[in-house]
């Protein structure tokens, strides 16, 4: 699960934390200068800054790529 | 970790506790938490569910009033919190035998209302606002058969409960505090009781 965690949203948390209870890796991305939740850094893989639209695609398309 | 009784009163097992909070039981749970802390605008106001109960597992739901002090304090949401309610509460379950991993502690108003010292009564207001949070939580706890309702509160929303969740167990027990334990020596047997029917609900439910 790949989860765009800049700012709060409704149901999101929830979703995560059935990721992790369903064994199913969780990356965490966030926008520079915001600061993404402990509870979610707690149950993700990797959590990765992003700067912009473009490193935004690259880092999607690593994650995607990379074997689980 | 320790559970006994009043254990997070222990600043070191209160730690403990919050690294148990990315087990796979409760993540959800966790999620849901902090869902409602953004949406209400609070933080430790709203405590976390305990990861020593059975999280997401749980088939039996016991709802009560609202968060009090020491659940503030501590964090959790616990029968381990250092409180003569949660201590009640923790050795009438151990008395009767019901398996806590089976069980999950919540409040009809899941946030503290009170003056800091003092808890106040929840109002019909509260309830009514705490009521989507439960029906939320309901979708979360996909083993869930029975839910408790503890205390005059808490039974406020009984009929409508049976009514919308009609395939869910519902019961009910007295509060545990102190005021009504100590009252009069039948309201111990009166609880006693009220958990024995929980506990032949989930042995039935085997």
């Amino acid at each position: 699960m790949v989860a765009e965690v800049s700012f709060s949203s409704t149901g999101l948390g929830i979703e995560i934390g059935w990721a992790n209870a369903l064994d199913i890796p969780v990356v965490c991305i966030h926008k520079s200068g915001t600061v993404p939740s402990t509870a979610i850094s707690g149950v993700s893989r990797e959590v990765i800054e992003c700067e912009g639209r473009e490193e935004l695609k690259r880092v999607v398309r690593e994650i995607v790529n990379k074997p689980t | 970790m320790i559970d006994i009784a009043k254990s997070l009163g222990n600043v070191q097992e209160r730690k403990n506790r919050i690294k148990l909070l990315d087990k796979k039981h409760v993540s959800p749970l966790v999620g849901f938490v902090e869902q409602i802390r953004n949406e209400r605008g609070l933080e430790k106001e709203i405590p976390d569910f305990d990861p020593l109960d059975g999280g997401v597992n749980a088939e039996c739901l016991f709802l009560l009033e609202a968060p009090g002090p020491q659940s503030v304090q501590s964090g959790f949401v616990s029968r381990n919190n250092p409180d003569e309610t949660a201590k009640n509460f923790f050795e009438f379950n151990q008395e009767v035998g019901i398996p806590r991993r089976k069980t999950i502690i919540w409040n009809i108003v899941p946030w503290y209302i009170g003056n800091g010292k003092r808890i106040r009564a929840a109002k019909k207001s509260d309830i009514q606002q705490g009521l989507p949070y439960l029906q939320q939580l309901l979708t979360l706890l996909p083993r869930l058969k029975i839910i408790v309702l503890v205390g005059k509160k808490a039974q406020t929303i009984k009929a409508e409960l049976a009514e919308q969740f009609r395939n869910l167990t519902i019961l009910t027990s007295p509060h545990p505090s102190p005021m009504f334990v100590n009252r009069k020596q039948q309201n111990r047997n009166i609880i006693f009781s009220s958990l024995r029917k929980v506990k032949d609900a989930l042995d039935q439910n085997k």
